[in-house]
């Protein structure tokens, strides 16, 4: 193997690169009301074409327009319950063959209940392959 | 700027680096072989490696070899893994000791880590899989923007969003590293009480993210006895 500096590099042929394989969807609304000192669920599935594929996940809020990076933090900043404010909304997902199933939850601490903005989050499974 | 309206269709343009791969890591260990402990609860593995200087980490996590499944905290726990480097290793978390962990780790060169961008000689993987590197049949993941921001500590429970202008028109799919803790270069973390990977919450950053489609906003959070500042490097690609 040749050495290289690397800053000097756009491409090379004699290094792999990450391939582009598809996108992968699926969607998850939330709406309703929290009650006090509860927690509520939402959950949706996305199905990925390989388990041996890298992905990076993405979340659209419906609500925001914006796009949230989602499956490195096991939370996200989205407005659920106040258009003015950021609230903690908490997201995890675990795998059933090639489906992954996304949960989103709400956790309300406080004393009163808490009315969610209805909105729908578009989540996007980005696979991309090396060969391993 | 490239003239090409539709990079999307071709594999690779000059016109846009790819991610430069310098590491390829495959192997397997026993969760129970971890060489420390952080808190008590969270294990970790190290994997040395010889660049000199930290660099991105991502890694396909598996307990039985067939089904995999990236890094990142965004999972249920028993199968979480979180990542990232120093100097001289790649630290990989975890909590389950129980089985034995498959692993395929990549690590992505960063320019101009420390304005010194020494000759390194990448290591990959001994698999016959790579005999062939580039091949135009495939879409090459292109990157169009990428660079560090330096985050200053925004102070305990204070939220001061900082941008990074696309201007793309639309939602770009985008990468994020941080320095969590200094000279520790991490993927993205986050989730206060409810992450297990922010195993120092007095001293490390967390990091969120919103992407509009004009500007990336990063959004920095403190503990107590967080450093003065944390560098965050950014990938913005070219495909949505």
């Amino acid at each position: 193997m040749s050495s290289y500096r690397m800053d000097k590099i756009q491409f090379s042929s004699n290094l792999p690169n990450f391939i582009n394989v598809k996108n992968d969807t699926g969607a998850i609304t939330v709406s309703g009301t929290v009650a006090a000192t509860s927690t509520s669920f939402f959950n949706g599935t996305i199905t990925l074409s390989s388990r041996s594929n890298f992905f990076s996940l993405y979340a659209v809020s419906s609500y925001t327009g914006k796009k949230y990076a989602v499956n490195n933090v096991g939370s996200v900043y989205l407005s659920y319950a106040n258009a003015s404010a950021f609230d903690q909304l908490y997201v995890y997902s675990t795998f059933v063959g090639n489906n992954l199933n996304i949960t989103l939850y709400v956790d309300n601490s406080g004393a009163s209940p808490v009315t969610l903005i209805s909105q729908t989050y578009t989540f996007t499974a980005v696979e991309y392959q090396l060969p391993f | 700027m490239s003239q090409i309206s539709n990079a999307q269709n071709i594999a690779f343009s000059t016109a846009f680096a790819t991610d430069k791969i310098c590491g390829i890591y495959n192997g397997s260990f026993a969760g129970t072989a971890y060489d420390t402990i952080y808190a008590g609860y969270l294990y970790v593995k190290k994997i040395p490696h010889t660049f000199g200087r930290p660099v991105m980490c991502e890694g396909l996590f598996s307990y039985d070899n067939v089904n995999f499944f990236p890094s990142g905290t965004g999972y249920s726990l028993a199968t979480a893994f979180c990542m990232y480097s120093d100097s001289n290793f790649i630290y990989i978390l975890y909590e389950n000791t129980i089985n034995t962990v498959y692993y395929k780790i990549v690590a992505t060169w960063i320019d101009n880590y420390d304005l010194n961008n020494p000759l390194i000689t990448p290591v990959l993987s001994s698999s016959s899989n790579y005999s062939k590197f580039f091949d135009s049949r495939y879409n090459y993941q292109k990157v169009l923007m990428s660079g560090v921001i330096t985050l200053p500590n925004p102070g305990v429970g204070v939220d001061t969003p900082v941008s990074i202008e696309h201007n793309l028109g639309y939602l770009p799919t985008y990468k994020l590293y941080f320095e969590s803790l200094p000279n520790q270069v991490w993927q993205q973390i986050g989730g206060g009480s409810q992450d297990v990977f922010l195993y120092n919450p007095g001293q490390q950053f967390e990091l969120y993210d919103e992407c509009s489609k004009t500007t990336l906003d990063l959004h920095l959070l403190s503990g107590a006895s967080s450093a003065t500042s944390a560098r965050c490097w950014y990938r913005i690609y070219y495909d949505v």
